[in-house]
C-alpha cells in the first residue's frame, strides 16, 4: 500500500507527512499539476491533496482530477463527496435541500427579472453572498428593497470583484482592534497595497456574474457553532461574531468548553455528514426557532492552534472523548484505514 | 412514474416531449433555474434537461443541480457520469487518461514557466484549444516555438475570449460559399454585428485563463469519425474538413455511408462509453498508425442536420442495422426503461 501527497507547505500536507513518517507509511510527494500527473500515480493506492479557495489553478482542475482519478480505481482525499461542493454555496443549497438537511433558507437567481420579482414579495433584511470566498469575504447584511435591487443590476452587468478590497481591509483594521500587535498593523499596510497590486487569485478568478444569491437572516444569534465531523468524530468550537457586526466567521473570538454545544447539533452533524458521505465537513450552524440551522459548509478548515486548541471530540453516539486533536491526523488514520480495508476484501 | 421535462424549444426537450405525448408518458414541464427547482421535484422520479454549452448560466449550476438529484434518488438525463466532463477538454484528459482510452496526447499547464519549459523540449506543429467551446471555434494550429510562446503568454496575462469572433465571421464566410442562400447572407451580416455587439454568453462567460492546453497534431486525416454511442446502438458520420484547414468539427460536410467506416472505431467507442458509463456520447475519431485515437468527446450535439440523416446503426455485436434515427427517441426510451426497471 502506497500513497500519494501533494507536497504543499503550509497546507495539510506538512502534518500527513509527518503522519505517514511516525506511523511508516510507505508514501510519494507529487505534483497534482504535472500534465503526466495520471501516470505518476500508476504505482499509488490513494492520493491526498488539501486544495482550498485560494487556489485559482486548482478550482480549474481539482474536482475533474478526483473524478478521473476515483474512475481509475485511486482513493482521493478528498473524494468527489467531500469536495464537489466546496467553495460554492449555490451547489450546497441545492445539495442540502436535496438531502432535506435543515439549511437556512437560501434563494438563488439566474436572471435579473426573477429576482427583482422576489424582492417585491419577500422581507428584508436578507444576506447577500457570492457563491465563493470563505472568513466572511463576500458577505453583506442587505437591509433594504433598495439595496437589493442595487446588487442585482451589478450582479446581472458588470458582477463582482471575486475578493473584496474593501471589506478585507476593514477586517483588517478590525483585527488590529482585536489583537493590537505587530502583524495586525503589517496587515492594514498589505491592504492598503492590495489596493493597487491585485493578489494572483484576483487576476485569474472571473468576475462573479450571471447568479446572484440570497439568505434568510436569523436573529437572535451572537454567535455560531462550527462542528467539524471527520468519521466517527465531530470537534466543536463556538465563535462570537465580531462587535457590530453579523458575521462569526472570520472574527477569530471563541471557545470550546464542551458544556457550551448542544447534543441536538452534534446529532444533526453526524446525520447531514452521513448523508452527504463526506470524509471530512465542517459546518456552521445558527439557531432557528431553537432548532439549529445550516449556513454553509467546507471540507477544509484553517490548520493549527484553533481547532488544535479543542479539548476533545465526540463520537457518534455523542460520547464525549477527552482527547488531544489533531483534524489532519484524523484524516490521515481514516484515509489509510479505508485503504488498508479495501486491500484486504 | 412520472419525469420532468427542462422545455426549451429547438433542444431535445422538443422530441423527449413528443415521445411522452405519442407513448402517453406522465411528465410535467419544468424550469431548472427556478430557486425552488429541488421541491419543484418532489413528485418526479426522473428529469431530463438538454444543457449546453452556449447556456453560460446553465454551466453555473448544471452539474451541482444534478449531482443534488442524485442525492435525492432522481434520476436525471444527461447523469453526472454522462456530462461532468462535457464541454471540458482538460477534464476530458484526465478521465480519458485515467481509464486507459486512445486520446491523442494532450497535454495541460497551470504555470507559463512549465509551459514554455515544455515548449523547447517538444516538437511542432500542435493544436492549441480552449477547454470549452463547440464547432472548433476555439481551436488554431500552432506551426512554431515562437506561436506557442506567444500564445503562452496571453495565457497567463489577459487571456482569451471565450468566443472567437474572427473566426466564428470565417466560419459565416464558408457557410455562405458551402450554401450560397439567404440564410448564410443574414449569417454573415450577423457576424458582422457580432464584432460590435457581444452575444449574452460572451457578456457572461469570462475569459479563460490560468491554463493552457494542446494536443498533437495527428496529421493525414482529411475527415474524422464522429460516433455517437447511445447505451447499445452506435451511429456514425463522417466529417470531411474545411477545404485547407485541419478542422472538421463544425464543417457540415458528412457522409453516412456505413461502408466507410472501421470496426475497429466502433468497437472501442463501445468499450469506452461502458468505462464511461455514459447514456450518450459522442466521440470524434482520427487515425494514427491505422489505430483510432479520440480527440474529444460530448454528450450531445446538433439535433437536427448530421445526427438525422444517418441511416442506420450499429448494436453491440457490430451487426449493422438499417432505419431511420431519432437519437433523442432512444435517449428517453432508455431513461423510461430504467426508471420502470427501478
Amino acid at each position: 500500500m502506497k500513497i500519494a501527497i501533494h507536497d504543499s507547505p503550509g497546507s495539510f500536507s506538512d502534518r500527513w507527512i509527518a503522519y505517514c513518517q511516525e506511523n511508516k507509511i510507505d508514501f510519494k510527494k507529487i505534483n497534482c499539476y504535472d500534465t503526466d500527473i495520471m501516470s505518476q500515480v500508476d504505482d499509488v493506492d490513494g492520493l491526498m491533496w488539501n486544495w482550498n479557495q485560494e487556489d485559482y489553478k486548482a478550482a480549474l482542475f481539482a474536482r475533474q482530477l478526483t473524478k478521473s482519478l476515483e474512475k481509475k480505481g485511486i482513493k482521493v482525499f478528498p473524494d468527489t463527496n467531500t469536495s464537489w461542493h466546496f467553495d460554492d454555496k449555490v451547489g450546497q443549497k441545492y445539495l442540502l435541500e436535496a438531502i432535506r438537511a435543515p439549511l437556512v433558507k437560501s434563494y438563488v437567481f439566474y436572471t435579473a427579472k426573477e429576482a427583482l420579482d422576489w424582492v417585491e414579495r419577500t422581507t428584508f433584511p436578507k444576506v447577500f453572498k457570492l457563491r465563493g470566498g470563505a472568513g466572511s469575504i463576500n458577505v453583506m447584511l442587505v437591509k433594504t428593497k433598495k439595496k437589493a435591487r442595487h446588487l442585482i443590476k451589478k450582479a446581472f452587468k458588470e458582477g463582482f470583484l471575486p475578493v473584496n478590497r474593501i471589506s478585507t481591509l476593514k477586517d483588517r483594521f478590525w483585527k488590529l482592534e482585536r489583537d493590537k500587535n505587530l502583524d495586525a498593523v503589517k496587515g492594514i499596510i498589505k491592504g492598503f497595497a492590495r489596493f493597487f497590486i491585485p493578489k494572483e487569485i484576483e487576476r485569474f478568478s472571473p468576475n462573479q456574474k450571471g447568479y446572484i444569491y440570497f439568505q434568510d437572516f436569523i436573529e437572535g444569534n451572537n454567535f455560531d457553532t462550527r462542528l467539524i465531523v471527520i468519521g466517527d468524530r465531530c470537534i466543536a468550537v463556538r465563535r462570537y461574531c465580531r462587535r457590530d457586526d453579523f458575521r462569526a466567521s472570520g472574527s477569530g473570538i471563541k471557545e470550546y468548553d464542551p458544556k457550551l454545544f448542544d447534543k441536538r447539533n452534534i446529532k444533526v452533524a453526524f446525520e447531514t455528514a452521513k448523508k452527504l458521505r463526506s470524509k471530512s465537513v465542517a459546518f456552521d450552524f445558527i439557531w432557528q426557532d431553537n432548532e439549529p440551522k445550516i449556513v454553509e459548509m467546507s471540507y477544509t478548515f484553517i490548520m493549527g492552534s484553533f481547532y488544535d486548541d479543542c479539548p476533545g471530540f465526540w463520537d457518534s453516539n455523542l460520547i464525549w472523548h477527552n482527547t488531544p486533536v489533531n483534524p489532519q491526523y484524523f484524516i490521515a488514520e481514516d484515509f489509510i484505514r479505508e485503504l488498508n480495508e479495501n486491500i484486504a476484501s | 412514474m412520472k419525469i420532468a421535462i427542462h422545455d426549451n424549444a429547438g433542444s431535445f426537450s422538443d422530441r423527449w416531449i413528443a415521445y411522452c405525448l405519442q407513448n402517453k408518458i406522465d411528465f410535467k414541464k419544468v424550469n431548472c433555474y427556478d430557486s425552488d427547482i429541488i421541491s419543484i421535484l418532489d413528485d418526479c422520479d426522473g428529469l431530463m434537461w438538454n444543457w449546453n454549452q452556449i447556456d453560460y448560466k446553465a454551466a453555473l449550476f448544471a452539474r451541482q443541480l444534478t449531482k443534488s438529484l442524485e442525492k435525492k434518488g432522481i434520476k436525471v438525463f444527461p447523469d453526472t457520469n454522462t456530462s461532468w466532463h462535457f464541454d471540458d477538454k482538460v477534464g476530458q484528459k484526465y478521465l480519458l487518461e485515467a481509464i486507459g482510452a486512445p486520446l491523442v496526447k494532450t497535454y495541460v499547464f497551470y504555470t507559463a514557466k512549465e509551459a514554455l519549459d515544455w515548449v523547447k523540449g517538444t516538437s511542432f506543429p500542435k493544436v492549441f484549444k480552449l477547454r470549452g467551446g463547440a464547432g472548433s471555434i476555439n481551436v488554431s494550429l500552432i506551426k512554431t516555438q515562437k506561436k506557442a510562446r506567444q500564445i503562452i503568454k496571453k495565457a497567463f496575462n489577459e487571456g482569451f475570449r471565450p468566443v472567437n469572433r474572427t473566426s466564428d465571421l470565417k466560419d459565416r464566410f464558408r457557410v455562405f460559399r458551402r450554401g450560397k442562400d439567404l440564410k448564410s447572407v443574414k449569417k454573415i451580416i450577423g457576424g458582422f454585428a457580432r464584432l460590435f455587439f457581444p452575444t449574452e454568453f460572451e457578456r457572461f462567460s469570462h475569459k479563460q485563463k490560468g491554463y493552457i492546453y494542446f494536443q498533437d497534431f495527428i496529421p493525414n486525416n482529411n475527415y474524422d469519425t464522429r460516433l455517437v454511442v447511445i447505451r447499445n446502438r452506435c451511429f456514425g458520420c463522417r466529417r470531411y474538413c474545411r477545404k485547407n484547414d485541419f478542422r472538421a468539427s463544425g464543417s457540415g460536410l458528412c457522409k453516412f455511408e456505413p461502408e466507410l467506416f472501421d470496426k475497429d472505431s466502433i468497437q472501442s467507442a463501445f468499450e469506452i462509453a461502458e468505462k464511461l458509463e455514459t447514456q450518450s456520447v459522442a466521440f470524434d475519431f482520427v487515425m494514427l498508425e491505422k489505430t483510432p485515437k479520440i480527440v474529444e468527446i460530448s454528450y450531445c450535439f446538433p439535433m437536427e442536420g448530421a445526427s438525422d440523416c444517418c441511416v442506420g446503426y450499429w448494436d453491440r455485436d457490430l451487426n449493422w442495422y438499417d432505419s431511420a434515427l431519432n437519437l433523442q427517441y432512444f435517449m428517453i426510451e432508455d431513461f423510461i426503461n430504467d426508471l420502470n426497471r427501478k
